[in-house]
């Protein structure tokens, strides 16, 4: 399952180099652990290793909700589909 | 007149009854409304022995049942003690204990953390959930837990209680040098002359709507929720997963119609860069106000661009003063890059530099900004020593021996009679608008066992003031994310070094003291 390598891939960065290993179980995003700092750090993260753009305008609740959704848009953005 | 914060309230029911008093996502209330609740849950923690002068705790997240928590613990005649629904319950329960939280106004949110504060000492008796009818699970042994459904049964009508206006209405912590927090603690009158201040200098009017953005144990919060009520206004909380995300950040602002706004840079920043604003943007805004930390000039004049209709100002002040001072931003010219002024005293306030001589500094000289008038705080709970250390009768003042506070900020008064922040005195730093006590981080570091030694530098940054790094000097077998995992149990996150780095030693100084400037050295390199 590509959507769970993923969700895995994100979450051990987000956990490991966003957060230095504070919030080990959850979900970091829909938790409120990531302040807008962290975010643009994600960000960047996601255009580098899944090779995407991510536009202003998508950096919305819609997509960053929860590492569900967040997962959801990215896939989405390597199929080349604009959500 | 109003005397005290809770009056705002009381006389913007009386005038303005069905006029929106907080808007909390899809949720609001009425002037009306909220006099009313407040007034049942004043009444409600009397009678569970809340007295004139008591402090009470609020743990949960902002809501509108938090603000009724404000009302009705100032009613009552006690203080509020905002307590951050992120930090660790270990800090918390410090704060409880510090200043004797024997009432806790809690959310089911937080149920599963009451155990946490009592197990670390917390000495509360009583706990009344603001946001539920009744509690799923049960309460913790030999606390009295009280709903929101034993609210209703109470009189709706304004206790009596004898307050005054030099009366504790909060106590807000802020971090401590000495590794534990301490309490700033501040009167009716503190909050009334820096908000009554406020909503004349900005105009802030009835029709008004001012966003609530800041966290309630941050001071900022002041300004949004009292110059709010004190004109009947609107607030409308940010809620916190659009206050980071920037485009979220602009459609909220937008969508509520927001007119005022109030928050630390770092937001305003992120909201330039990345907000997807366009020139003109934001129609309803008319006033911005920043302060917590130095606005990166670059971004400043970026959103000053996209929001010409908008007014802009800095307000600087520690939480010991409210604020002291503060610079409305002119056009800012296409090449200036220095940070801009701190700006000239609020009225009423006074605000002078002292030399290392100990004289009041002349208008270029570099000194300490000291701050008297009626924003000025009463000390730190339960500790006169450090609180005489910062807060002193005025040694210029002659006969008149009213308390001075001395910043540890140093400044010079610029030829326009604004001053201009030039940096702190000792270790105390800002990132993302936050203050943080570098010995703070290092007293819960040294906490650990297998900590020898160790060093918290900062390391200056443009989007968020100051980033933390920490040299560590461990015993064999300790690691970086056991000391990350050590301090997250201890201080808050955004205390927490973002960069820890084991070493075998730390160079020192001559005269054997760690070398802090040789550490910052590393701190800046590649």
């Amino acid at each position: 399952m590509r959507n769970r390598k993923t969700a895995r891939t994100i979450l051990s960065f987000v956990r490991r180099e966003l957060l230095d290993g504070v919030a080990e179980d959850g979900d970091p995003l829909a938790d409120g652990y990531l302040d807008s700092l962290a975010i643009e750090q994600l960000v960047a993260f996601l255009e580098e290793t899944f090779e995407i753009t991510v536009e202003d305008e998508e950096i919305v609740d819609q997509n960053f909700l929860d590492i569900e959704t967040l997962v959801a848009f990215v896939e989405l953005k390597r199929e080349g589909v604009r959500p | 007149m109003q005397y005290l914060l809770h009056h705002f309230v009381e006389a913007a029911a009386a005038t303005r009854p069905n006029d929106i008093a907080v808007i909390d996502g899809g949720r609001s209330i009425t002037y009306e409304r909220l006099e009313a609740s407040a007034n049942q849950l004043a009444r409600l923690i009397m009678e569970l022995g809340v007295q004139r002068g008591d402090r009470v705790g609020l743990y949960l997240e902002k809501s509108i049942e938090s603000i009724v928590g404000i009302y009705g613990i100032l009613k009552a005649g006690a203080a509020y003690v905002p307590l951050d629904p992120q930090a660790p319950p270990a800090r918390l329960a410090y704060i409880a204990q510090n200043c004797g939280i024997h009432c806790l106004l809690s959310g089911t949110e937080k149920a599963s953390r009451w155990v946490d504060l009592l197990s670390n000492g917390a000495p509360i008796e009583s706990i009344v959930v603001l946001n539920a009818e009744s509690l799923e699970s049960d309460a913790p042994g030999g606390i009295r837990v009280l709903t929101a459904s034993d609210l209703a049964t109470h009189d709706d009508s304004p206790p009596s209680r004898p307050t005054i206006a030099l009366d504790l209405a909060y106590i807000l912590y802020t971090s401590g040098s000495t590794g534990q927090p301490k309490g700033v603690k501040l009167t009716h009158q503190n909050g009334i002359a820096f908000v009554d201040w406020a909503v004349d200098t900005f105009g802030v009017r009835p029709e008004d709507r001012l966003s609530s953005h800041a966290p309630l144990h941050f001071d900022l919060s002041v300004f949004d929720l009292f110059a709010a009520a004190r004109v009947g206004a609107t607030v409308v909380l940010v809620p916190r997963s659009v206050s980071v995300l920037p485009v979220e950040i602009a459609r909220f602002i937008e969508e509520k119609r927001i007119s005022v706004w109030y928050s630390v840079p770092s937001v305003l920043t992120m909201l330039a860069t990345r907000g997807a604003l366009t020139k003109g943007s934001l129609s309803t805004l008319k006033t911005i106000l920043f302060a917590g930390e130095v606005f990166p000039t670059k971004y400043l004049r970026r959103l000053m661009q996209l929001l010409p209709h908008v007014r802009f100002a800095n307000l600087y002040g520690p939480t010991e003063t409210n604020v002291c001072t503060f610079y409305e931003v002119p056009q800012l010219p296409e090449d200036m890059v220095e940070p801009i002024p701190i700006g000239k005293p609020i009225a009423g306030v006074d605000a002078f530099a002292v030399t290392d001589e100990g004289r009041i500094a002349r208008r270029g000289e570099v000194g300490e900004l000291y701050v008297r008038g009626p924003t000025v705080m009463q000390g730190y709970w339960g500790d006169p020593e450090r609180s005489g250390q910062t807060l002193f009768p005025n040694p210029f003042g002659g006969e008149l021996s009213d308390n001075t506070y001395r910043t540890g900020d140093m400044v010079l008064e610029q030829e326009d009679g604004a001053f201009k922040f030039l940096g702190r005195r000792d270790a105390q730093i800002k990132s993302r608008g936050y203050r943080i006590e570098l010995g703070e981080i290092e007293t819960a570091l040294y906490a650990h066992p297998g900590v020898v030694e160790c060093a918290v530098t900062a390391v200056p940054d443009e989007l968020v003031t100051n980033r933390i790094k920490a040299f560590v000097v461990v015993r064999e077998g300790v690691t970086e994310s056991d000391l990350v995992r050590f301090c997250a149990d201890r201080i808050p996150r955004y205390m927490i070094p973002e960069t820890l780095e084991l070493r075998p030693n730390l160079p020192k100084t001559s005269t054997g003291k760690v070398d802090r400037q040789a550490l910052a050295g590393v701190g800046a390199g590649p």
